[in-house]
């Protein structure tokens, strides 16, 4: 890697950025600019934080975000806004979707989406069609959040080779990419291939890194230019070592912000216990028919497999092994003089902050134990070093499937029409298995908190009481076993009509789905309820979308948007603990959406604005939050239903060419997203599925928690050469709020106390991560190549930003409540809110080849 | 130009690379670190201690030990003990399972510095600061799960620390008693016998036990298990041998606690009596059918004594045990005269004994006293609590188990074979026998608060015995409660309530909050004169009805010399419902057919509100239970009435020759129906008449 350093730096010096282009308008230049700001986006958005337990706390998916369009807002949040996990207008990540060739992409199960496209292909995926909000587009009902479609169609591009490479500090240290288009063939064949290999051994955050490895085909043949089929085949392998999220105890003790309880040495050697590992190819098919000039019939079909596993500890009956847990810490002493031993223990004992891989080696070499009735099988006995410690994987191996046919036509009277429709079928099988052993020679497969609940229940402690007291090895299944699969069907129409001032567009749509779970094994606490497929749960919801757009004249434009859709609840906000019984929520609705934006937009030469207002009501949501307590030894579910939210706002972006030199924007937000009512929840005890608990939420009007509420940035891009841009940006976020724990709102947890007492407002009150400003810094200049030999290399680009200028570590990209609240002392601290810090000043450096 | 040979190898490339991505780990080695040196021993350690001190350890000390007992089985919690030539001693730790890090066996370094000392019961301990929770009884704190690792150093496993064998005599409660918190070895021992049945503890509530261990010569310790031990619910082994233990101390109890039941190795034969099996006194019983049975197999029994034979109210070869406080009794005749004293706890052999049915009740006869050995004495078994009617009932199910009856009225003049108790629900023999010491000597006159004795039959008929005069235990003679109490003299006792300006007349009562089981709260009587319209709520001295007409004037009323007790009710305060007019009898004994008249009386015409009066009586000194009498008359006031209806309450035989006290009362336990104002109700001329 450094080599590569010195060759580009030996560049920058021999060949001075000098170069002329005669044949561009200014204007091209300037969107030379914005591409160059887009291909380098992925790396600036890339954002490393993909824990399950912030994926169970509805934390919105970027991938969509990632790819800004020609808006400057989303530009702006893209580029800048999402070191905080901003998301547009505050929805949660289903209602922003990404479409592969018109074939939509989406996670069923969980919302978001199903597929990482990204992964360093930037080159193949820059072409994309943006739809905000609620405008109209041709390929889709459309969403509330964003619908993002890459066009992927080789025969459009001319034959090219790229080779990138680029630097960084942040997600990766290295990348590599490569691509070839080749353009159009003689034959009617047109391909692209693509490559992309990036790593780091040590992110910025301890303990943490990455290794990745893309590559994306695509084949186009057309026949008689109005037939054209594409088959296309994405790969990525991911193995990210993930970071955890930790108190304010933990920075403290540990001196850092970045503090990861993840890691600890052994034998000399960093190692993580939480690794998420995700391959995922996937087949995309297209068929595209353009059958006359006003009309064309497209289908596009999409398969593919996801294989995700994520490593973690998993323990019976030994101290948890993690070296955060709150037990261990100084705050869970109440005396003093071992709160201040401990604390000295910690500062000057850093490595005991970490986890220590050798002593569960120890223990799990030398318990040796034997197991009775192996199998279930009476007089079957096995004596060997049964592991009280294991890494664990717990997988989500999915196999979905999409199809979407879509019509348009083009009458003479400008009338439009489209009908399409999109099939789509999930099935994720969630399991565990050993992933080390430790130094044991098996994992028993037992509940270790299924005993505590049910003393009676003989068999409460097996996973799977049609095999009991199996036995473990390396890479064997055991734990929870289940299937979720969703089934979605819907179509809809779409009929656009332009007059010369207005024009007008009316969609609906239909949708069905259906979702299930089916138990691969028979758990011990719920033998009745857990083996075998529930019953189907179906939902038949509508959409209908009304638009109206007064052009004034053509720099001009006044637009209204409504839309009211109803949309099924996630599979897991509706299975309550799937993970051992198909027992459903007692109430289950669609959630329904009720949405309005007014827009106005004008667009000039030097000038580009657009100023939205939204209002959007969101109701009956539903959602399910799952802790350990163990006071009790059990996991809890706790249920919320009826949630009502709403979201309002304005949103501002102008981008402002003052001259050939100098270049303008900016953009802001100014939104309020709150909870509009109480909701009511239900907690169980997870090892009975018993309802220990009904409360009612008082939350209305707290604000909805994920992304900062309120948001500006102004860049000033400076052009002092032909190919030479700097920009400066200043972002300023505001109103980002922990996530909520609903327990702490509730007339139990403030039992006692007095309305006007401080404890009282600090357990009801939500928390206000810190407002922040930041400066981010861009560059890009085009150099000459050096000719090598018979190879004409064209002028390639060298990009390079810093993010975080001022190193402002006081950000916080992510934070949450701890599920559990302690009823006794009703002290807030005891189970502290944990926060992902946001990096500090990062860089990245950036080149591209053409040749 | 791309062909299919290029899609493949790329392909197969891209597949390649998913796959050569992670390394494994390497597996550490054993842990095999040197220990730092001891710089002394834990006996010089212990020596620091004081008992019921604390003592932090300043000086760089350095022990090594290895381990002895761990929390694996469950029978020590947070705790690990060590042991080293010179002793051992116990290491308080905050965590669970420790047995994973400190197997048995394993040697380990403690670093003292900044440790305290400090002893539980006179155990040493090891922890680290103090905890004044409770100022007065300061505890010592376990090392913090997360210092483990600063203070404790683990080393080498499998490290064998031999027990000392140890005479079962050899242990004191000395602070300083080497073998305390050390693995000890006793030799031919066993359980007591009366401990053989047992489990280690009471795993189902968790509780801990001590049972008895033994030797041949009749020595006895201790062995504690807690209830959260995995082998709580095993029983103990019956026969002798080898017990391998840690000793332990609590106060002034000598202990040993074992680490698993390995431990036990009793597989000899008992000092004695060979492979005993102990059966229940409820098992024994039923083993009768209808010939008597005579037991060759070493069989047992346990159980106490519940008669008393030196007062002579039994047979002098004879007692009765009873297994537990609820579990059967028999009565157990001896080849010749004993000496069981009243609360023995026996176990008894039945080898040679014969069970048979003599004059209609189970014996177990012919047995020696050589077949009986004395566990414990004072223990006492607590008597069954009912009435004579419920005892009659259930009569065959309580032979031999020890009664009481509570306010039972003694007919007879002397103890002797012919008197008969009784109480509100029925009679029942009590047999005095000719040598009982007892015998001849007068009944107290006294009212009797309970009786105690064990039941038997003459043939079918159930009696009971008492086993001493102290099973009579008499009401106190200056019982508060008695001393405003209405005795009954001659009948009939009149109560015109004309003088209530001074006070209600002693054993009238009135209550506020009366429920089904509770008299209430005692009301105040305000003793002014007031008005019916009054509209306060409460008791209160007003007119009777009987002298005016409801039109009367507040001078009238005032004047009035005919005066009644009177209740305005009111929505708070535990008047709707809940108010009562209470009569508090001391007895009845010698009394029968006990009748009582009053007047009910409505005072306020504006009252629109109905109040419906129930009459009931409760027995004892603060009765729970209220039994309600039908009357003759109405028992409502209010309704816009203004009346006074006579009422007559007739007990019959529900109160003859009661010895509790008797409460008598007229209450509105529902609460007032309709709407408008709440009667003013009152009560006069109550009139109490019986039978001597």
């Amino acid at each position: 890697m450094h080599y590569t350093w010195l060759i580009l730096l030996l560049l920058t010096l021999n060949y001075p950025y000098a170069q002329t282009i005669s044949d561009t308008t200014n204007k091209v230049i300037w969107e030379n600019w914005r591409q160059i700001q887009q291909q380098t986006s992925d790396e600036l958005g890339l954002i490393a934080l993909d824990d399950a337990e912030l994926a169970d706390e509805n934390f919105n998916a970027y991938a969509s975000l990632l790819n800004a369009g020609k808006d400057v807002l989303y530009n702006a949040a893209a580029f800048n806004w999402n070191i905080a996990r901003f998301s547009m207008r505050g929805y949660s990540k289903n209602l922003f979707t990404t479409y592969f060739n018109g074939v939509p992409l989406e996670n069923l199960i969980n919302g978001g989406n199903l597929v990482n496209l990204w992964n360093g292909l930037t080159d193949v995926f820059k072409n994309r069609e943006l739809v905000l909000g609620l405008q109209q587009n041709n390929f889709s009902f459309g969403n509330l959040g964003t619908a993002l479609n890459v066009i992927v169609k080789p025969n459009t591009q001319q034959k090219l080779s790229i080779i990138n490479i680029a630097f960084s500090n942040k997600s990766y240290a290295n990348r590599n990419s490569f691509t070839h288009y080749s353009g159009k063939l003689m034959n009617g064949w047109s391909f692209v291939y693509s490559g992309a290999w990036q790593w780091a051994n040590e992110n910025y955050v301890p303990g943490t890194g990455m290794k990745n490895f893309a590559s994306f085909f695509s084949a186009e043949k057309s026949l008689s230019n109005r037939h054209f089929f594409t088959l296309s085949f994405l790969g990525n392998y991911n193995n990210n070592m993930l970071a955890a999220p930790a108190t304010e105890e933990l920075m403290l003790l540990s001196n850092s912000k970045y503090y990861n309880a993840n890691w600890g040495y052994q034998n000399g050697e960093k190692r993580n216990s939480v690794v998420k590992r995700t391959i995922q190819p996937i087949v995309f098919m297209n068929y595209h028919w353009q059958i006359d000039a006003q009309s064309f019939f497209k289908i596009g079909l999409l398969t593919g497999i996801n294989l995700q596993k994520q490593s973690g500890f998993d323990w019976n009956n030994v101290p948890d092994p993690r070296p955060d847990y709150y037990k261990y810490l100084p705050s869970f002493q109440t005396d003093t003089i071992l709160r201040n031993a401990i604390e000295n223990y910690f500062s000057n004992h850093p490595e005991a902050l970490q986890i220590n891989w050798s002593n569960l080696y120890a223990v799990n070499s030398n318990n040796k134990e034997t197991i009775f009735n192996v199998n279930g099988n009476i007089n079957e006995s096995f004596t060997g070093l049964r592991s009280r410690y294991i890494l664990r994987d717990n997988h989500i191996n999915t196999i979905h499937f999409a199809a979407s046919p879509i019509y348009q036509k083009v009458f003479t009277n400008n009338w439009q029409l489209n009908i399409g429709a999109q099939i789509q079928y999930q099935q994720s099988h969630y399991f565990q298995s050993v992933n080390d052993l430790l130094g044991g020679d098996f994992w028993v497969n037992w509940n270790q908190f299924g005993n505590s609940t049910s003393s009676n229940n003989l068999n409460s402690i097996q996973y799977n009481l049609l095999q009991p007291n199996q036995l473990i090895k390396v890479g064997g299944k055991y734990g929870y076993d289940f299937d979720a699969s969703v089934f979605k069907l819907s179509r809809f129409l779409q009929v656009v009509r332009q007059f010369k001032k207005i024009d007008i567009n009316i969609a609906e749509w239909l949708g069905y789905a259906q979702l299930q779970r089916n138990g691969r094994v028979q758990n011990g606490l719920f033998p009745d309820n857990s083996f075998g497929k529930s019953k189907q749960l179906t939902f038949l919801n509508y959409g209908m979308k009304l638009g109206f757009t007064y052009k004034q004249n053509g720099k001009n434009y006044f637009n209204i948007n409504l839309l009211q859709q109803s949309l099924p609840p996630n599979f897991f906000d509706v299975f309550i603990s799937p993970k051992f019984n198909s027992f459903t929520q007692e109430d289950i609705r669609a959630v329904q959406y009720k949405s309005a934006e007014l827009n106005y937009f004008k667009n000039t030469n030097t000038l580009k604005l657009r100023i939205s207002g939204f209002y959007t009501e969101i109701n009956n949501l539903s959602k399910i939050y799952t802790y350990y307590d163990d006071d009790i030894f059990s996991f809890m579910n706790n249920e919320l239903t009826g949630i009502a939210q709403r979201h309002m706002g304005i949103e501002f972006g102008a981008e402002w060419r003052y001259s050939d030199q100098w270049q303008f924007s900016a953009a802001f937000v100014f939104g309020d997203y709150s909870y509009t009512n109480r909701s009511k929840a239900t907690l169980r005890v997870e090892n009975t599925a018993a309802i220990i608990q009904r409360d009612i939420v008082y939350w209305k009007n707290f604000k909805v928690p994920g992304s900062p509420q309120k948001a500006a940035n102004f860049s000033i891009t400076y052009r002092p050469l032909r190919n030479a841009y700097m920009s400066v940006s200043t972002n300023y976020l505001s109103d980002n709020w922990i996530h909520l724990n609903p327990i702490r709102r509730t007339p139990r947890a403030i039992q006692g106390l007095d309305a006007k007492s401080l404890a009282f407002a600090n357990i009801i009150q939500p928390g206000e991560l810190p407002k922040y400003m930041f400066v981010n810094l861009f560059a890009a200049f085009q150099l000459n190549s050096p000719k090598i030999r018979s190879i004409k290399l064209k002028p390639f680009w060298i990009s390079t930003g810093l993010t975080n200028l001022l190193n402002n570590q006081q950000m916080v990209s992510g934070a949450y409540e701890q599920m559990r609240f302690d009823f006794a002392s009703q002290d807030i601290s005891k189970f502290a809110p944990k926060y992902y810090s946001a990096f500090g000043t990062q860089f990245f450096i950036s080149t591209s080849i053409k040749f | 130009m791309m062909n299919k040979f290029t899609i493949c190898n790329w392909l197969v490339f891209s597949f390649l690379l998913f796959n050569s991505c992670t390394k494994p780990f390497d597996t550490p080695p054993e842990n095999n670190v040197a220990l730092p040196n001891a710089n002394t021993t834990i006996r010089n350690i212990k020596l620091l201690h004081v008992k019921n001190n604390f003592e932090k350890i300043m000086d760089d000390f350095i022990i090594q030990g290895i381990v002895i007992a761990n929390d694996k089985s469950g029978n020590w919690y947070k705790q690990i003990i060590i042991q080293d030539e010179s002793g051992g001693i116990v290491i308080r730790m905050d965590a669970n399972n420790l047995y994973t890090n400190f197997q048995v066996g394993r040697k380990v370094a403690i670093k003292l510095k900044d440790l305290y000392l400090g002893d539980y019961g006179g155990v040493i301990q090891l922890g680290m600061g103090i905890d004044n929770a409770d100022p007065n009884n300061p505890t010592l704190l376990p090392i913090p799960m997360s210092l483990f690792d600063k203070y404790i150093i683990k080393g080498s496993f499998n490290n064998v620390v031999a027990p000392k064998s140890v005479n079962i005599n050899a242990f004191t409660t000395n602070l300083q008693d080497t073998l305390q918190s050390t693995l000890i070895q006793l030799d031919n021992v066993e359980f007591s016998i009366s401990d053989i049945d047992k489990t280690f503890a009471d795993a189902l509530n968790k509780q801990a036990l001590n049972l008895t261990i033994k030797n041949c010569s009749g020595n006895t310790i201790a062995l504690r298990s807690s209830g959260y031990a995995d082998f709580a619910s095993f029983k103990v082994p019956t026969g002798n041998g080898k017990l391998i233990a840690v000793y332990s101390i609590f106060g002034n109890t000598k202990q040993l606690f074992i680490r698993d039941t390995l431990d036990v190795n009793f597989q000899n034969p008992r000092c004695g009596n060979a492979g005993i099996t102990k059966i229940t006194i409820s098992e024994l019983r039923n083993i009768y059918s209808s010939t008597p049975f005579v037991f060759n197999d070493n069989k047992l029994i346990t159980g106490i004594v519940i008669t008393d034979a030196a007062n002579g109210n039994i047979a002098s070869n004879e007692m009765v045990v009873q297994e537990n406080n609820n579990g059967a009794g028999i009565v157990v005749r001896l080849k010749e005269i004993h000496h069981y004293k009243l609360g023995d706890s026996l176990s008894i052999f039945l080898k040679d004994g014969i069970l048979s049915k003599e004059n209609g009740i189970l014996v177990l006869k012919n047995i020696d006293s050589s077949a009986i050995q004395i566990n414990a004495n004072t223990k006492t078994i607590e008597a069954k609590q009912m009435t004579i009617q419920q005892l009659k009932l259930n009569a065959k199910l309580l032979e031999s188990n020890l009664i009481q009856i509570s306010y039972p009225v003694l007919n007879g003049s002397v103890w002797n074979e012919h008197m008969i108790i009784s109480d509100v629900t029925g009679t029942i023999n009590c047999n005095t026998l000719l040598p009982a010491s007892f015998y001849n000597v007068n009944l107290p006159s006294q009212p009797i608060k309970t009786i105690t004795g064990w039941l038997s039959f003459i043939d079918t008929l159930p009696v009971l015995y008492i086993r001493n005069l102290n099973d009579v235990e008499l009401l106190p003679p200056n019982n508060s409660n008695l001393s405003n109490a209405i005795y009954l003299n001659t009948s009939p006792l009149v109560f015109n309530f004309n003088d209530i300006g001074n006070g209600l007349p002693t054993g009238c009562f009135v209550y506020t909050n009366a429920t089904n089981n509770s008299l209430g709260t005692v009301a105040t009587f305000n003793v002014a004169k007031t008005s019916w319209g009054n509209t306060s709520g409460g008791f209160k001295n007003c007119a009777s009805a009987l002298s005016l007409s409801s039109s009367a004037t507040s001078s009238q009323q005032d004047n009035a010399t005919n005066r009644a007790i009177a209740l305005r009710q009111t929505s708070t305060g535990g008047f709707d419902p809940g108010a009562a007019f209470v009569l508090h009898l001391a007895n009845t004994l010698g009394k029968k057919n006990l009748q009582i008249s009053f007047q009910l009386q409505s005072l306020d015409v504006n009252s629109a509100r109905t109040t419906n009066w129930v009459i009931e009586y409760g027995l004892g000194e603060t009765p729970n239970i209220f039994n309600q009498v039908p009357v003759t008359g109405n028992l409502f006031t209010g309704n816009s009435q203004f009346s006074s209806q006579n009422v007559l309450v007739n007990f019959n035989n529900l109160l003859n020759n009661v010895g509790s006290e008797i409460w008598i009362r007229i209450v509105a336990k529902t609460a007032t129906s309709g709407t408008g104002s709440r009667p003013v109700s009152a009560i006069d001329d109550l009139v109490i008449s019986w039978n001597d």
